[in-house]
This record gives C-alpha cells, sequence and structure tokens, in this order.
C-alpha cells in the first residue's frame, strides 16, 4: 500500500514490546503533507517511543512507516534525511558556539560553507539567538539552550519536524516565537508535535493525535475531537466540604450516560446542555445537605476535557 | 565535506576542554623529566667503594693505591669515568649503601694484597692475591659493576707481574658506540607513552556524543560512521603526533641524545597513535558517560601502558618466530611493537627498513582494533543512538 501524495507520513500496525510491556500496540495512522499534528498521551502511553520509530531510531518489532511513500529504514537512511528531529531532551553541543553547531549540521546536511552561514544567521534571528550566536552551548540560559535545540532540527529545512516537549521551559515570550515560527512552517513541513500543554495543542496543531498504552484513541482536528463527545458545556461546582460525591445522585440522572459526571472529593464535574436549569437545583441541595459551596465555573469544553475524558484521571508513571 | 567539517568540531572541542587536552600533552613530557631526575642523573658510572686495608708501599708498583688508579683510570668513549672511586674504611657501612642502592659494589683489599702480588712475580708463590668483592646480586647494576671491575683488576694484575693472560678478549659494541643510560632507554616508552594517552581524548571525542545525545543527530544526518571515526583519528593523529614531539622535546631538553631518524620517528608515532585510537574506539564502546571513561576507562588505559613497557620493562613471553622475527606474548599491542622499534631507531641506530617488521605488525594490528571496535561502537551507539 502505497501512501497517498498527500500523506507525508504513514505509520502501519506499529509494535514494539520492551521485555513483556508493551509500548506500542498495533498503532497506525497517517500525518498529512503540510499539517501540524499534535501527538498527545499521558506518561508512559508511547509517544516517546512511537516519535522514536518514526524517526528511524528505533527498530519497530512490527509493521512499517512511509515517509512521503517511501518506506523508512533504521538510522533514517536517504529518507530519513528529510526528517528533523528536537528531542525532548535539550541536545546541544556544549563546547561549540550557537553558530558553530548550526553550521555543522548545515555542512553535513549538504550545504555550503556560505549558505550554512546564512541559514544559521536566519535560524539564530527566528529564536532571538543573534546576540548568543558566539556564546558557547553550556553558557545559554535552559530557555536559550531549548530553542537552540529547535533550531538545529530545522537547520537543513526538513520536510518533517519532530518537536518533542518544544515549549516545555520556555517563558511566555519565547513559547510565543517558537508557536508562531512552528505556524510559519505548516505548510512548507509537516510538523508532528509532541506536548502535554492542551492549551498550546489546541492552539497550534490541525489535528490531533491522543494515544494511551500504545494505542491509538483517536486522530482528527480539535473541534472534532470536542464534537465527537457532543455538545455542552462544562460545569464545575467547588464545595468546601470533601463531599461532592453527594451530589453525584442529583446531576447523573440529566447528563449524558455517555460522559458521566465525576467527584472528586470536593471538586463536582459534568457536561451538560441543562445547566442553566440545573444550576438552581445543584445550589439547594448543597443547602438541603448542609454543605457549603466554594466556586462555581461555566467554561467551554477544552482539550484537555476531552483528554481525560479518553484517557482517564488516573496518574501514570 | 562532511569528513573535514567534523574533523574542524572536534579539533574546537579538543581545544575548549583544554583540561582533558593539556593533561595528554603533558603527561609523558612530566614523565621524562620525573624519569631523569632519577635515572639520568645517576650517570652510567659505577658507585665503587674501595677498602683498602693493605696500606704497606713496600709492594712498590704492586701497592693497592696501584689498583685504584686503574679502576679510576677507565673511562667510557664519551670520557665520562666507569668507575666513581670512593675509599672507606668501614665495611658494614659500606655493604649498607650497596643494599640501599647508593652504591653498586665494595672491593675490600685484604692487607698484604701489594705484597701476594710481589711474591707472584718473583715466583715465591704460586698463590693469587685476593680481592673481596661486596654486591647485590638482585641488583643488575651491581652485577654489572662487579664483573667490569674484576675485569679492570684482572687486566692490571696481568700488566703489573708480567702474567700471561690465558684469554684474549676482543670486544665489539653493537650500539652506535654513545653510552646508552638508564634514561636513554626509557625515552622510547616515554614517546609512546605520549600517544597513549590519546585514549582519553579519542574517547571523550565519542562518549561525549554518546552522553549528550548529539549522537542521536548524528546519526539521522548524512554523516557515516566511517567519516566519523575518520574525522576523530585524524584529530587524534594530529594530538598523538604534538604530544609525541613534546615529550621528544623534553628528552632533548635534558641531554637526550639520538643519532635515530626523525622521521622514521614520526612514522612509527603515527602508527602507534593510530593503534591506541583503534583500541579508544573499542573503550568507547562500553561507556556511555565522560564520568565511566575517566573511571572504568583507566584500566586500558594502565592494562596498554603496562604491556606495552610503557614504564616498567618486563620480560618477554615469546610465542612463536614469524618470517625470522620472534612474536612477543605483548606484541598482540600495536603500542608494545612501537616502544621496540623507537628503542631501536633512537638508541641504536636503525633505520626504518630495519624495524619494518615492527611497522607493519603495528599498522595491521591497529586496523584490526579499528574494524573490531568500529562494529563494537556502532551497535552499542549508532545503531540504537
Amino acid at each position: 500500500m502505497t501512501a497517498a501524495p498527500e500523506t507525508a507520513l504513514r505509520a502501519t500496525g506499529l509494535c514494539k514490546r520492551f521485555g513483556r510491556v508493551v509500548a506500542v500496540d498495533d498503532l497506525s495512522f497517517e500525518v498529512r503533507r503540510g499539517e501540524v499534528l499534535g501527538f498527545l498521551g499521558p506518561n508512559g502511553a508511547g509517544k516517546t517511543t512511537t516519535m522514536r520509530m518514526l524517526c528511524g531510531l528505533l527498530a519497530p518489532d512490527a509493521g512499517a512507516i512511509e515517509i512521503n511513500g517511501e518506506p523508512l529504514r533504521l538510522g533514517g537512511g536517504r529518507v530519513g534525511r528529510t526528517i528533523g528531529v528536537a528531542p525532548q531532551n535539550i541536545v546541544i553541543w556544549e563546547v561549540l558556539s550557537c553558530r558553530e553547531q548550526l553550521e555543522l549540521l548545515g555542512r553535513l546536511y549538504g550545504l555550503a560553507p556560505p549558505a550554512a552561514r546564512r541559514r544559521a544567521e536566519e535560524l539564530l534571528a527566528v529564536f532571538g539567538l543573534q546576540e548568543k550566536r558566539d556564546a558557547l552551548g553550556r553558557t545559554l540560559s535552559g530557555g536559550m539552550q531549548r530553542r537552540l535545540n529547535i533550531a538545529l532540527a530545522l537547520m537543513h529545512r526538513p520536510a518533517i519536524v519532530f518537536l518533542d516537549e518544544p515549549q516545555a521551559g520556555l517563558d511566555p515570550q519565547s513559547r510565543v516565537v517558537v508557536r508562531e515560527y512552528i505556524r510559519s512552517l505548516a505548510g512548507s513541513s509537516t510538523i508532528i508535535v509532541t506536548t502535554h500543554d492542551m492549551e498550546e495543542a489546541e492552539k497550534l496543531a490541525h489535528r490531533v493525535c491522543i494515544i494511551d498504552h500504545g494505542r491509538l484513541l483517536v486522530l482528527d482536528t480539535v473541534e472534532g475531537i470536542k464534537a465527537q463527545l457532543g455538545e455542552g458545556d462544562v460545569f464545575e461546582v467547588e464545595l468546601v466540604e470533601e463531599a461532592a460525591s453527594r451530589l453525584l445522585s442529583l446531576v447523573t440522572p440529566v447528563t449524558d450516560p455517555l460522559r458521566p459526571p465525576t467527584a472528586t472529593a470536593n471538586l463536582l464535574s459534568f457536561t451538560s446542555l441543562r445547566g442553566a436549569e440545573l444550576l438552581p437545583l445543584v445550589v439547594r441541595e448543597i443547602e438541603r445537605l448542609g454543605l457549603h459551596l466554594q466556586g462555581l465555573t461555566v467554561r467551554p469544553r477544552t482539550l484537555e476535557d476531552v483528554f481525560i475524558h479518553l484517557t482517564g484521571r488516573r496518574l501514570r508513571e | 565535506m562532511r569528513i573535514v567539517a567534523f574533523l574542524k568540531k572536534t579539533f574546537l572541542e579538543n581545544l575548549r576542554e583544554w583540561k582533558i587536552l593539556s593533561v595528554t600533552l603533558v603527561f609523558a613530557p612530566f614523565f621524562v623529566y620525573l624519569m631523569h631526575a632519577y635515572f639520568a642523573a645517576s650517570t652510567p658510572s659505577y658507585r665503587l667503594l674501595v677498602v683498602r686495608h693493605d696500606r704497606s708501599a713496600g709492594a712498590g708498583d704492586l701497592a693497592a693505591e696501584g689498583l685504584v688508579a686503574a679502576w679510576r683510570a677507565v673511562r667510557h668513549p664519551d670520557g665520562q669515568p666507569a668507575f666513581i672511586v670512593k675509599e672507606v674504611v668501614d665495611v658494614s657501612a659500606a655493604q649498607e649503601l650497596v643494599k640501599r642502592r647508593e652504591a653498586e659494589l665494595v672491593v675490600e683489599i685484604p692487607a698484604g694484597f701489594g705484597q701476594s702480588l710481589l711474591d707472584f712475580r718473583e715466583g715465591r708463590s704460586t698463590s693469587p692475591a685476593r680481592l673481596v668483592n661486596h654486591g647485590d646480586e638482585a641488583n643488575v647494576r651491581s652485577s654489572m659493576a662487579m664483573a667490569y671491575s674484576d675485569y679492570v683488576a684482572h687486566l692490571w694484575a696481568v700488566g703489573v707481574t708480567g702474567a700471561s693472560f690465558p684469554l684474549e678478549l676482543d670486544v665489539r659494541g653493537l650500539g652506535t658506540g654513545r653510552p646508552v643510560s638508564d634514561f636513554d632507554l626509557y625515552v622510547p616508552a616515554l614517546l609512546v607513552l605520549a600517544v597513549i594517552m590519546v585514549m582519553f581524548t579519542a574517547a571523550a571525542s565519542l562518549v561525549r556524543e554518546v552522553e549528550k545525545g548529539t549522537m542521536t543527530r548524528l546519526v539521522l544526518s548524512p554523516l557515516r560512521t566511517g567519516e566519523l571515526l575518520a574525522a576523530v583519528t585524524l584529530n587524534q593523529l594530529v594530538i598523538g603526533l604534538v604530544a609525541l614531539t613534546l615529550t621528544f622535546l623534553a628528552a632533548l631538553t635534558v641531554g637526550y641524545r639520538t643519532d635515530g631518524s626523525l622521521p622514521a620517528v614520526l612514522v612509527v608515532g603515527a602508527v602507534a597513535t593510530l593503534g591506541v585510537v583503534a583500541l579508544s574506539v573499542g573503550v568507547a564502546a562500553f561507556m556511555s558517560t565522560m564520568f565511566e571513561l575517566l573511571t572504568v576507562g583507566c584500566f586500558p588505559f594502565f592494562i596498554l601502558m603496562f604491556f606495552s613497557e610503557s614504564m616498567i620493562p618486563l620480560p618477554r613471553i615469546t610465542l612463536f618466530r614469524l618470517l625470522g622475527h620472534t612474536v612477543y606474548a605483548n606484541d598482540v599491542l600495536p603500542t608494545s611493537l612501537a616502544v621496540r622499534a623507537l628503542g631501536r631507531i633512537l638508541n641504536f641506530g636503525a633505520g626504518l627498513p630495519d624495524v619494518a617488521f615492527e611497522v607493519i605488525g603495528a599498522t595491521l594490528l591497529a586496523a584490526v582494533y579499528l574494524a573490531v571496535g568500529s562494529w563494537l561502537f556502532t551497535r552499542r551507539h549508532v545503531a540504537v543512538a
């Protein structure tokens, strides 16, 4: 089976085990050319393992990966040259200056010295590192190192860019810079971003892929994923007492059985189209039970709500 | 082009990690000065303590003082005395000095020594005069001093008594005629020690990429493993030859002299460096962090240093003969062959053709170790970076 022309990356039936642990279990999906795909999942869901396989750094036990219609082999090979990777850990050369390490990668990818210099200057400007062009990697602040980490992935103008938690540890200004640059790349490059920041994923991604236990849970646009869970706003009732579960019997009959309310300690949360009717009843019930209301929130459903709905509230690794 | 880019990068890294580079470059020169302080200052002259019980002047030219003068008169070809003779009176104190290796030999000239010789010359007695040697059989220099002083004493006795000497000795030196001190014998080994230090900088160039995760970027780039290793090897070759040159210059500053061919020394040094880099690639295959390299990595370093005889001469275990050359157990190390080749070039005036067996052997060993090291490194760090 060959990927359609608009498909930049196709993963088919990917499996990976580490001993008895199944990290990735029959995972299949496609990434369209020029889109930003948010790759989400709780800790231990299999994101990093999947990313390493997609980059050609880890061999799958089963399944196949195609990049622009060509099979990817371990180590990347020729196809792998079209990939750029910004790992979650900062991976820079500590005793090379920003300019030197960008130029090095440019030269390794076949750019002539003047072209490598120009491209390095361009990226230094984009990521606000011009004044640090001659500073050694180890002397940069954490945020600067992370920006350099991303710039290194982009030096050779890759067709597909993997960004693993690109905004972790960045200040708000840097997050804006990185976000805007990633958006500007969309169209010319295909970008796959892993993140735990749902708000960032909503802002950045054209489509979102959520995996858990190594399996694909959903792949769609953010709006599409929200729509799969039905309509309605999210209501959160916060009590002074840790007795939210005592309100469940009141709201359960009037919420969608597929999206039951949740009660955790002092917080009752439910989604409903009839929230306006329900709230007075809830407040009266709180008074009747002798409880005390601490806060009340009504908000539109977010990607995080969907994520929690799909992956649960249980803490992971 | 990729090799040039990566070569420049490793070169810059080595320069900026100046502490490791500095230790690599100054380690062997430091030992040159240290060895010189211990060995060269001790001079090739043997320290002879003479206890002269025979004080009679009646023996004329046969008096014991004539023998003492004969020892004092013997010179090495460069004019240095063969013996530094000191007359003492206390035998026990002199023996202690020999035990402490502050002298090589105590010679007692018994009372009546001159008279015995006189009686022998004039046919009044056939009993020879006696000398008593107190030497340390565990000290090679002591044994050498004993043999040499005995030889001089015999020549003197034959001369003054007119007796016929039953043997005629024709001594033909195999060296350059220039005296070779203990320190001189250490210099080739110290040159190879300079090269062995490259093990740390070479392995560090690779382990650093693994530890910092930058190996991932290199694996994904078009840079091939062979190009990576070639760039590291070229860089380390330069460092190895600089270290070797500094060590040689250090030896020259303390008076070391050689008639050997310097280009031949550089060729052997380059081959030895390649051997060390090849072994370093294998070492780097088993290390993941710089801490591991600088702790666990000391083990292969000392193995290399010890069995190459870079610091301590070892008895040789013969394995077999090949093409008319004896192959020893520690010849499995390219550096061991390099020490032997440099010794012959520097101290015995051999040329490159004379040490072709060692040079070709070391080159082949380096190639084998590099192939094995590359395979191990690729399996451990490149294929699954």
